[in-house]
């Protein structure tokens, strides 16, 4: 195999691996430009992979950097908050049936992510991994570990979920006939929180200040179906 | 900020080891359920939320007669 000493060194600076992000990144725009079905966020993801692949390292090198930008999503989070601020008023009118929605996205994917999963097999453990798989994860860690799941694979479904709406969510509702900007945020809220809501922003203003508060209203909603789940759990095994 | 999350997608790469032992239950499960969500809270919030704002791909047109504006979703 072939060895590639003075890369390997490079990538171990933490600038080098942001650059490589941001690179990918960049290119993965550009191809999404010509042809709007490539998701980006895979199409970037997916050569560093490979880069990593080729030279044998691990992600904790690549994560030096890497790591740099997952930090940055705090205040990026945050700043999403603004357009929230803006469209405030204009959203203000719709939030009980906005909660209704959310609620209802809450219910479906909790319960047919644990019953699918128990259907073909999967141990309890498992099952309940995949239970908060919709919400962001810090939440999905916590609701995972209180209903006796394993955290890993949660983390792991979470960023899939999210990956999965960004790349082909706004697709499958033009398909379904739903081009509201509030039902279009709802939905990606709900389904893939922060990454999904993040594909919005540079869509269209309105649609990321929805799948904002939906984001946030299927996390508390995901929390607190957890408890009612786990109260019920308990009665079951009296 | 699509971007912030390209580590978090890189780092799919290391978790194989742990998905792999349930593959085939964890995967449907993650498919059917990201489906489930999308399509419940897309035609619930189409229906629900049919009066609000129009979005991309609506179509404004001036009336028959030339009196006010139309959205066409």
């Amino acid at each position: 195999m072939t060895d590639f000493p003075r890369v390997k060194e490079l990538l171990e600076q933490p600038g080098v691996s942001i650059g490589l992000t941001v690179a990918a990144y960049w290119c993965a725009l550009q191809l999404h430009r010509r042809w709007t079905w490539i998701p980006p966020i895979v199409v970037a993801a997916v050569p560093i992979m490979g880069f990593l692949l080729l030279l044998r390292e691990p992600l904790a090198v690549y994560n030096r950097g890497g790591d740099l930008l997952t930090w940055c999503l705090g205040p990026a989070t945050v700043a999403l908050a603004v357009p929230m601020y803006r469209n405030g008023l204009a959203l203000q009118r719709w939030l009980p049936r906005l909660a209704v929605v959310v609620l209802a996205g809450s219910v479906a994917g909790m319960v047919t992510a644990g019953v699918t999963a128990r259907l073909l097999g999967a141990p309890m453990s498992v099952a309940m991994s995949t239970v908060p798989k919709s919400v962001t994860t810090p939440i999905a860690v916590e609701v995972s570990r209180e209903l006796g799941g394993i955290p890993q694979i949660t983390v792991a479904l979470v960023i899939c979920a999210g990956v999965l709406g960004a790349s082909f969510g706004p697709a499958l509702l033009a398909l379904l006939g739903v081009r509201q900007d509030l039902a279009v945020g709802a939905a990606m809220g709900s389904a893939s929180h922060g990454i999904g809501t993040a594909s919005l922003v540079r869509r269209s203003e309105m649609q990321a200040t929805v799948a904002s508060w939906a984001m946030a209203a299927s996390g508390v909603f995901t929390s607190l179906l957890a408890t009612v789940l786990l109260l019920l759990l308990h009665l079951r095994h009296r | 900020m699509v971007l912030l999350f390209v580590p978090l997608t890189v780092a799919l790469m290391d978790m194989g080891k742990v998905i792999s032992r349930q593959a085939g239950a964890i995967v449907a499960s993650l498919l059917v359920s990201f489906l489930a969500v999308l399509l419940i809270t897309g035609l619930l919030g189409r229906w629900l939320l049919s009066g609000s704002a129009p979005g991309l791909g609506a179509v404004i047109e001036r009336r028959e007669g030339g009196e006010g504006l139309e959205v066409r979703q």
